[in-house]
């Protein structure tokens, strides 16, 4: 066919002029939507992501989630799609509050009477069990947010699906969830370009008072235009032959092979007999209130 | 035969009157039609049709028979991307791949669609990276690489330059050689209208029984002319390419929806030597690619200066910084002052709610721009009210209420002022965003492709407006892909190529 003129360097938006030589491959010189790099197979990520939660919340000691977090970190460290700034930042936003919150009511305010205090005011009393009844809390919703970071920011809704779809879920199971994720950053471009749109219109919306005031009308705005978008991506994936056929097909290459396979299977083998044994009282692992009482 | 109708309608479920009536058409293998028409003539409602997407909306009539394969592109770019990608190679890939193609071969077709459309370059870029013609480009490659029988495209064109509708139209007739076919909608002629082998066009529903081929329109395009004024159908070529004819049928379309058409030649811009926007040595940079490179600007009251340039050029990026909506990754350095260089303080060193006061800015989707839920809401709280004090403040809101008013009326919106934006046409969506920003009252606007998808009526609409606004003194900088308005409606017209203006 003939071509059409190239509109490779091309862009007209605020995010434009890329220049596409440059986009065109990665600085390894590979494809990038075809690339799979060191990446787990999106399947195995679930595996591991949901058997480290069953870990985190099935064990009642905080070195598990210390550990989660720590590997959470390194994850985000040495991942090629995940950049540790954005994985601390997005960590730090939601769970920094947190961690306030349950200091100052579990911490000052435990209710249980029979209990070690270590500082009082008032009714404000610093207690043993507060606070660690708080530290795990606080370590069990840093992990588990740290260990959906690394994986939802490394991941894209094709990778998901695929992943899911590996896990032999219902093509239309998987696709909402893809969807779920995919509408992240939907969400996060539609309230960009409203917030602009308002700051055109001479609102100070750098300024938190003025956000606020606008909110609900962006949030009523947003959620319309989610619900339209969410409509007519499905009808482009249903034209584009979403569950056309009854077999699992792959969106994207993924690396597999036997040794994932099995990983597949004994993670979870592993973890549940970690539970057991936890359960059984047989995992040497010190509760919050030990570590802090020794302290 | 890829596709037939025989008598078929379409009446959408809550509404009484039909959205198509009594349409017949006969797609040929090989062939190209275009069914043009003005906006909501039902040309939208055709393509879904023909492409089996309305079966949940409401009740069909007649026959429809399609032989082979068939896929719709729709008319929003922002809304042909599927969502489940985040790279162009992936969308690319993806119909083959949901359709069980074996990988190999999904992605050898989704190079070989991106290179048919030249756009090859683009195949590992993010999509959240590419402009919205680029988008149209690579939704239609994820289509084409499936090779359906018939393509049908709504209004493809519409956010693509001349070069590259040209050349798109070359790779379409190159897909019709392969016993292929390709049905076009839209409201508007274009390259592409051009190319088809058959022009239709479409009047509140129905298909109109006289035809013109784009054959017979080379020979006779007075005629082809005169059938686009009277079905509204806006004619981007320029007058030497499509003489004026020299009656326009009149046509029943009320008084109230039908602005005064344009003047073929806009009103001659006051002279002034007093510019109320100067811009000097103004550049933007991002990735180290210089954008812009030293623009210098003059606006002066009255006047309306046109820009064109390819897809990309940096259009979009002028107005953006110029308004101050640059992103974090660019950076913009110059002096942008609202009247004679020097008099005023430099907006460059403003942020954008301070840059409002003087410049008004509508963005290329008007779509990202609303978010109230009737026309009047948007209008109501678009612009902070003025600092008043608390017992004044019935008053103040009366006084915007009166504003409101004036510019539901100057922009030909009070009939639909409680509707919900989304429910508009997009040209006018696009008019809502223009009247949010006339309640500001800036100096200067600052309009980002303003014609597009807009037909006859749309456009003489959006005239009116400019006209209005310019008899107040007021001065607008358009960029457009149109270059028949740019050149009819503009009082200047600059070309944007790496990165400096000039002229033409």
């Amino acid at each position: 066919m003939t071509a059409a003129r190239s509109t490779a360097a091309a862009n007209t938006d605020d995010t434009a002029n890329i220049p596409a030589a440059a986009s065109t491959t990665d600085a390894a010189g590979t494809d990038a939507p075809t690339m799979t790099g060191r990446r787990l197979h999106p399947a195995t990520e679930i595996i591991v992501l949901f058997s480290g939660l069953l870990l985190v919340f099935g064990i009642p000691s905080p070195v598990v989630p210390a550990g989660v977090i720590v590997a959470s970190c390194c994850a985000a460290g040495v991942s090629t799609t995940v950049s540790v700034r954005s994985w601390a930042v997005g960590v730090a936003v939601v769970c920094l509050p947190t961690l306030l919150v349950l200091i100052l009511v579990q911490g000052f305010f435990y209710p249980g009477t029979e209990v070690h205090v270590l500082w009082q005011y008032g009714p404000a009393g610093l207690t043993v069990e507060g606070l660690s009844i708080a530290a795990q809390i606080w370590l069990r919703v840093t992990s588990l947010v740290g260990l959906c970071a690394v994986f939802g920011l490394g991941t894209d809704a094709a990778r998901l699906f695929d992943g899911l779809r590996r896990l032999r879920l219902p093509v239309g199971v998987a696709y909402v969830c893809a969807s779920v994720i995919g509408l992240i950053p939907l969400v996060v471009a539609r309230t960009r370009q409203v917030i602009e749109a308002r700051k055109a219109r001479g609102w100070a919306t750098e300024r938190w008072r003025v956000r606020v005031r606008l909110l609900p009308g962006i949030v009523v705005g947003l959620f319309t235009a989610l619900l339209i978008t969410v409509e007519q991506r499905h009808e482009v994936l249903e034209q584009s032959g979403l569950g056309a056929t009854g077999t699992v097909v792959e969106l994207q290459d993924h690396r597999d092979g036997a040794g994932q396979a099995l990983m597949r299977v004994c993670v979870p083998v592993v973890v549940l007999g970690l539970l057991g044994a936890s359960v059984a009282g047989v995992l040497p692992l010190p509760s919050a209130s030990q570590l802090i009482g020794e302290a | 035969m890829p596709a037939t109708i025989v008598h078929a309608g379409f009446i959408y479920t809550g509404t009484a009157a039909p959205a198509l009536e009594d349409i017949s058409l006969e797609i040929v293998p090989g062939t190209m039609t275009a069914v043009l028409g003005a906006v909501g003539s039902g040309t939208s409602t055709l393509c879904r049709l023909l492409g089996g997407l309305l079966e949940s909306r409401g009740t069909p009539t007649g026959r429809i028979e399609t032989d082979g394969t068939v896929a719709v592109l729709g008319d929003d770019p922002e809304a042909q991307l599927s969502g489940l990608t985040s790279h162009v190679g992936d969308e690319t890939q993806l119909a083959c791949r949901l359709h069980g193609l074996a990988p190999a071969t999904a992605e050898a077709r989704a190079r070989q669609a991106l290179s048919d459309l030249s756009i090859d370059g683009l195949w590992s870029r993010d999509l959240d990276t590419l402009s919205g013609g680029q988008r149209q480009l690579v939704a239609l490659s994820r289509i084409i690489a499936l090779a359906p029988d018939l393509l049908i495209l709504d209004q493809p064109s519409q956010s693509l330059d001349p070069l590259v509708r040209r050349g798109l139209a070359v790779t379409l007739r190159a897909y019709c050689a392969q016993e292929r076919s390709v049905l076009i909608t839209g409201h508007q002629v274009d390259e592409l209208t051009l190319a088809c082998d058959e022009v239709l066009f479409l009047d509140t529903g129905t298909l109109t029984t006289g035809r013109e081929t784009a054959e017979e329109s080379r020979v006779s395009d007075s005629d082809f002319a005169t059938a686009c004024r009277a079905h509204d159908v806006w004619d981007t070529r320029t007058e030497e390419a499509a003489p004026q004819p020299t009656a326009v049928p009149a046509r029943a379309v009320p008084a109230s929806t039908r602005p005064t058409p344009a003047p073929t030649q806009p009103a001659p811009a006051p002279a002034s030597s007093s510019p109320i926007l100067t811009v000097q040595d103004l550049n933007v940079a991002r990735h180290g690619n210089r954008i812009l490179d030293g623009i210098d600007l003059e606006l002066h009251p009255g006047e309306l200066v046109a820009i064109t340039g390819a897809n990309g050029a940096g259009k979009t990026t002028l107005l953006r910084s110029l308004i101050g909506l640059l992103d974090r990754t660019a950076s913009c350095s110059g002096t942008i002052t609202a009247g004679r260089l020097g008099e005023g303080p430099n907006l460059a060193e403003m942020p954008a709610h301070a840059r409002s006061r003087s410049l008004g800015w509508v963005g290329q989707d008007p779509g990202v721009q609303l978010s109230a839920t009737t026309v009047r809401g948007e209008l109501m709280l678009a612009v902070p009210l003025p600092r008043h004090r608390r017992r004044d403040r019935k008053r103040v809101r009366a006084q915007r209420r009166t504003m409101v008013e004036g510019v539901l009326r100057d922009t030909g919106l009070s009939t639909v002022s409680e509707e919900h934006p989304f429910d508009l046409d997009v040209p006018r969506r696009k008019d809502l965003v223009i009247a949010s920003a006339l309640i500001a009252d800036p100096r200067v606007m600052l309009l980002d492709e303003p014609t597009i998808g807009r037909d006859l009526l749309g456009m003489h609409r959006l005239d009116a407006v400019i006209a209005g606004f310019l008899r107040r003194g007021g001065a607008v900088l358009a960029t457009t892909h149109d270059r028949r308005w740019a050149r009819e409606s503009s009082h200047r017209l600059l070309h944007l190529a790496e990165g400096r203006l000039s002229r033409p």
